[in-house]
């Protein structure tokens, strides 16, 4: 039977289009990179870290993106003020990566439609991923692409039915 | 007066730009105290004078709600002000939070602009800019 109460999950057009405006204002405002629509394929040269949260709330589920690591990197050095070869934005990427998608998922759980109410995020993992997982999520309906500074970007959402 | 300050976040990154900000509001600021979440926040300030906490509230070990409702129920957040940065803005998360006796929220990604406004708030204008 279905719950009168429950919040109902947002289509995948209302949460794409959420997420494509919260990725491209986190990038610019916290990462200072220019994002755009990109390719639904992965260059398969690259090396990915693929990086995961889960929320709960009205809502539950996670979002994850996969990066490739040379703009992790980039991303890391232009939050810190650095450049992108210094040895503490090398080092922090993965962290910087984490709190990317952390104030993403923030703001996007914020954008989305009947889920003005608080919520309550897991701390982001990361991971390096393997080039079929990469392939399989840039190809999933779970995922929208993006390219940032020129390098391919992925970021999807699930929700838990 | 300079204030000693307490960086509450998981985030070695965020530690990093919050360091950085604070120099860039050009409050009076003495020590600058780290801690990865907040078990090691409440251990900080057994051993040292805080005069503000900025914290997150999503972190492993101890989350940031979990070290504010410890310090609202001991009353230590009347001495030490806390200030929530955190991307989980909904108004009914900060309202949550000023009910226990947060003193303010600053949404991630910040400015300097808008940490100094809050230092301002928080600790009175006055004090600031002694």
């Amino acid at each position: 039977m279905n719950d009168p109460q429950k919040t109902p999950v947002p289509s995948t057009t209302e949460w794409k289009s959420a997420l494509a405006g919260v990725f491209t204002e986190v990038m610019e405002d916290l990462a200072f990179a220019f994002a755009e629509a990109g390719p639904t394929m992965a260059d398969t040269r690259q090396s990915f870290i693929h990086v995961m949260m889960r929320f709960s709330g009205p809502l539950r589920g996670k979002v994850r993106m996969a990066v490739p690591e040379s703009l992790c990197r980039e991303l890391s050095a232009n939050i810190l003020g650095m450049e992108a070869d210094h040895a503490e934005s090398v080092r922090l990427s993965h962290d910087a990566l984490r709190e990317i998608l952390n104030t993403i998922c923030g703001r996007f759980l914020r954008e989305l439609p009947n889920n003005k109410e608080g919520f309550d995020l897991t701390p982001p993992v990361t991971g390096r991923m393997r080039l079929e997982e990469v392939r399989a999520f840039a190809g999933s309906k779970d995922a929208a692409s993006f390219l940032v500074d020129d390098s391919p970007v992925f970021v999807g959402a699930v929700f838990d039915e | 007066m300079a204030y000693n300050v307490l960086i509450v976040d998981d985030s070695e990154t965020i530690r990093a730009v919050i360091r950085k900000t604070l120099s860039l509001t050009m409050l009076p600021v003495n020590v600058v105290h780290e801690a990865g979440n907040g078990q090691a926040a409440l251990e900080c300030m057994q051993k040292h004078w805080v005069d503000v906490v900025f914290a997150d509230l999503n972190m492993p070990v101890m989350s940031g709600m979990e070290m504010i409702d410890y310090m609202a129920e001991r009353g230590r957040l009347t001495d030490t002000p806390v200030i929530v940065i955190s991307t989980e803005g909904s108004p009914k998360r900060v309202d949550e939070l000023m009910a226990k006796g947060v003193r303010g929220f600053i949404a991630k990604p910040f400015t300097p602009e808008r940490f100094k406004e809050t230092m301002e708030e928080v600790l009175g204008k006055e004090t600031v800019h002694e």
